[in-house]
């Protein structure tokens, strides 16, 4: 393990590193808190051993410091004192410290400590390895692997926010497959999903970069895209809408020679106004319907923007 | 088998602890050896044992001028600090008597009363010189 030793007094610092490298760990040394501090961030050591009483940024400020990291991964840490300042290991431990040793050190109850710290870091890595890979399952739909409806709500309340700070537009366009329900009913919910995916492959690559998309529902996509006029937005709805149509899958629906298409209502967010993003949804739906009723197989573009 | 009894016990194995007839104000041990056999376990060849009194002896006397000073200043925090310090040196190399003596000024200095810490500095004083010759054989020595 990678181990920082913290001690304002030099004798103590030798001992201590001379004990950690017998043990066959790598030490790094800090002479106050603030030194340690710097370290920790340059460095991300395993496990530090740090004083109690320092000049400067003491034990339990450092306790308390490295707790409140939100990033990186967790560092494990022990709080050296004196028998006589039984007091300050509690206060430690509150601060953050997850175990102490008492001065003088010896490598007998430095090895103990050290095989609880390999232990509990190793386990701690394990979870936050899972932990992101919850997260990420989390807000992935299963069947595309597009980004999920969970972290639309999360990507579009930042999006939004910073949209209004600034006063920049963005557009939102819902995608609805024709007639999905015929498809199913023709080849089967195998096929659907099927079908569903290749939609989804092939709307995620007529979008540019930057512009996202999401599984919104059952045969529901949503792009989005920001910083984009609803003209130059528009345009690349009638892109994916037209690659998806050329790519021909056979529908087999009402009419032969029938294949597979969307219908897509666009709405842009007014900087102007006082819109909210569900707003902006709502609008994107019911130019969805509109171009359900025109026909379906296009793109209708809701009338909220300013026609500039 | 011999059981425990046969054994020596603690009194035969450490110099009398009843009351010498000799000077009370010299301890039986100046060092407490079981430090310094651990850090010549850890590192046989006694380099870091060399080392550590090396720096001892080098940081010891700053310290306890910083120490005297703040004591003439009458200033506990930095008292405190400085006896802080040096309480952990000498406990690392065992100077079980200098850590004492530091500790007692902590104490003093924690509560504020520094009347008795001049006489304690003296004290303090010559057992560092006492524990520095006993520290500067012992890290020449070779490992038993």
């Amino acid at each position: 393990m990678r181990i920082l030793a913290v001690d304002d007094e030099q004798v103590s610092r030798l001992v201590l590193q001379g004990l950690v490298e017998s043990l066959g760990h790598e030490c790094l040394i800090a002479e106050d808190g603030d030194e340690a501090w710097q370290l920790i961030g340059d460095t991300s050591p395993d496990v530090v051993i740090t004083d109690w009483m320092m000049p400067g940024t003491d034990g339990m400020e450092l306790c308390r410091r490295i707790r409140a990291r939100t990033d990186g991964s967790y560092i494990y840490v022990i709080v050296a004192t004196s028998l006589t300042e039984r007091d300050n290991v509690l206060r430690g431990m509150e601060a953050g410290a997850d175990d102490y040793l008492t001065k003088p050190l010896n490598q007998f109850d430095l090895e103990t400590r050290l095989v609880a710290a390999k232990r509990v870091t190793t386990l701690l890595a394990e979870l936050a390895r899972y932990r992101a890979e919850l997260a990420r399952l989390a807000r992935t739909d299963p069947l595309t692997q597009l980004r999920n409806r969970l972290s639309l709500g999360d990507d579009l309340a930042e999006l939004h926010a910073r949209a209004r700070r600034y006063g920049r537009s963005y557009c939102l366009a819902m995608c609805d497959v024709d007639r999905f329900k015929a498809y199913n009913d023709t080849f089967g919910h195998q096929a659907g999903d099927k079908m569903l995916r290749e939609v989804g492959d092939t709307l995620g690559t007529a979008i540019r970069q930057g512009d996202l998309l999401y599984r919104y529902g059952g045969e529901d996509f949503l792009m989005v895209l920001p910083e984009q006029t609803a003209h130059l937005a528009a345009r690349a709805a009638e892109r994916a809408r037209a690659a998806l149509e050329s790519l021909g899958v056979a529908h087999g629906g009402a009419a032969p020679g029938d294949v597979v298409t969307i219908s897509v209502g666009l709405a842009a967010f007014d900087p102007d106004g006082n819109m909210t993003s569900d707003d902006v949804l709502r609008h994107a739906d019911t130019a969805l319907y509109e171009a359900k009723a025109a026909g379906r197989n296009r793109v209708v573009l809701a009338g909220v923007q300013p026609s500039r | 088998m011999r059981g425990v009894r046969s054994q020596p016990g603690w009194g035969e194995l450490r110099p009398a602890t009843a009351p010498a007839p000799a000077s009370q104000t010299v301890p039986a041990e100046v060092i407490d050896a079981s430090q310094l056999e651990m850090l010549r376990r850890v590192s046989p060849d006694g380099s870091l044992l060399r080392k550590v009194v090396d720096a001892f002896l080098v940081e010891m006397p700053a310290n306890l001028s910083a120490l005297s000073d703040a004591v003439k200043l009458g200033d506990p925090p930095s008292v405190r600090q400085a006896a802080h310090r040096m309480r952990g040196a000498a406990a690392n190399l065992g100077a079980t008597a200098v850590a004492g003596l530091c500790a007692q000024l902590e104490q003093l200095a924690l509560e504020g009363h520094l009347t008795a810490a001049p006489a304690i500095l003296v004290g303090l004083g010559a057992e560092l010189e006492r524990a520095g010759v006993a520290l500067r054989g012992a890290a020449e020595l070779p490992a038993s």
